[in-house]
């Protein structure tokens, strides 16, 4: 395989795997500090921060694994386990 | 008397988040969880749930296509689709395809609760942040629809459907256990698309699908099953 292809390929890969696994854990974590708050509410403030911090990633990993995997709803995942 | 949920998205972690935040009040019952669009249609038919809280990027029939076919067999059902994303593609296919409400992911619990309580009403519901974003683009003027690229409106959305499986490489009897049809069923589509778009192969019909934008692959990954 020419050597552009294999480094697009990969590129590829990465974008892939921004877009559908390092997003949605990040989203996850974002669920898990929702749940933190309601049971602890003095909690609410610090959630709130890291919630924020946690969004500019989410906002940084959208951008990128768009570039580097154009229209993501468009492209499918093969399946949750064979996922890397 | 709590609206029974289906929670469909095939990352464990999202859905042991959203059970937990449902669990947490008496509105919502978790009656069942599936980790793609197939099972979560087969639940909807076991289950019979008031409302699908479904992730839109589901392996597989991804949640767009899981809200048709669901939708086909139980108009009745309210689905919510869940996004990471508020790309104007995501919305304006989860919204044509019967979604009543699209909430990203990272909004917050109260924000979920809330579209969920107006949905089980029988309304409907966008994040803020995809309402603000679609509203700021209308007034700009720069909101443009998408719809099936002009070779391709010769198609019904059905086949729409079968052809981008089909592109992507998947065989008839895959793309039948998928859509719940007969493997005969998906051929006839195939051979009806060919007719309708004058090609003679599933190259042809992948070049096309290619072509148009209906679907990408990667490099490397053209549709093979023309044996199929």
């Amino acid at each position: 395989m020419p050597k552009s292809s294999e480094t697009d390929r990969k590129l590829e890969h990465a974008g892939k795997v921004l877009h559908d696994d390092i997003g949605p854990l990040l989203s996850g974590a974002g669920l898990r500090l929702q749940l933190l708050r309601m049971d602890f509410p003095e909690t609410a403030e610090s959630v709130r921060e890291v919630t924020e911090t946690l969004d500019q990633a989410i906002d940084r990993v959208r951008a990128l694994s768009q570039e580097l995997k154009p229209s993501p709803f468009a492209g499918r995942k093969t399946s949750s386990r064979s996922r890397a | 008397m709590a609206f029974d949920v289906l929670l469909v998205d095939d990352h464990k972690i999202m859905r042991d988040g959203i059970k937990a935040i449902l669990s947490r009040g008496e509105e919502f019952r978790v009656v069942g969880e599936a980790e793609n669009g197939t099972d979560a249609v087969q639940s909807v038919k076991r289950l019979r749930p008031d409302l699908v809280l479904m992730d839109i990027g589901l392996p597989g029939l991804n949640g767009v296509e899981t809200t048709v076919e669901i939708l086909r067999h139980h108009p009745d059902c309210k689905i919510v689709i869940l996004s990471m994303y508020d790309d104007e593609n995501s919305v304006v296919g989860a919204i044509r395809s019967g979604a009543r409400a699209f909430i990203l992911k990272k909004a917050s619990d109260t924000d979920l609760l809330e579209a969920l309580r107006v949905v089980a009403r029988g309304g409907a519901y966008l994040s803020p942040q995809v309402s603000d974003r679609l509203l700021t683009r209308i007034q700009k003027g720069d909101l443009e629809s998408h719809p099936a690229p002009s070779s391709l409106s010769v198609l019904s959305p059905r086949e729409l459907q079968v052809l981008r499986m089909v592109a992507e490489g998947k065989t008839s009897k895959e793309i039948a256990v998928m859509l719940d049809l007969r493997e005969q069923t998906i051929r006839s589509y195939r051979k009806t698309m060919m007719k309708k778009l004058g090609v003679n192969n599933v190259a042809g019909l992948t070049q096309l699908a290619l072509s148009t934008g209906l679907t990408h692959l990667p490099r490397g990954q053209a549709a093979t099953n023309d044996s199929d």
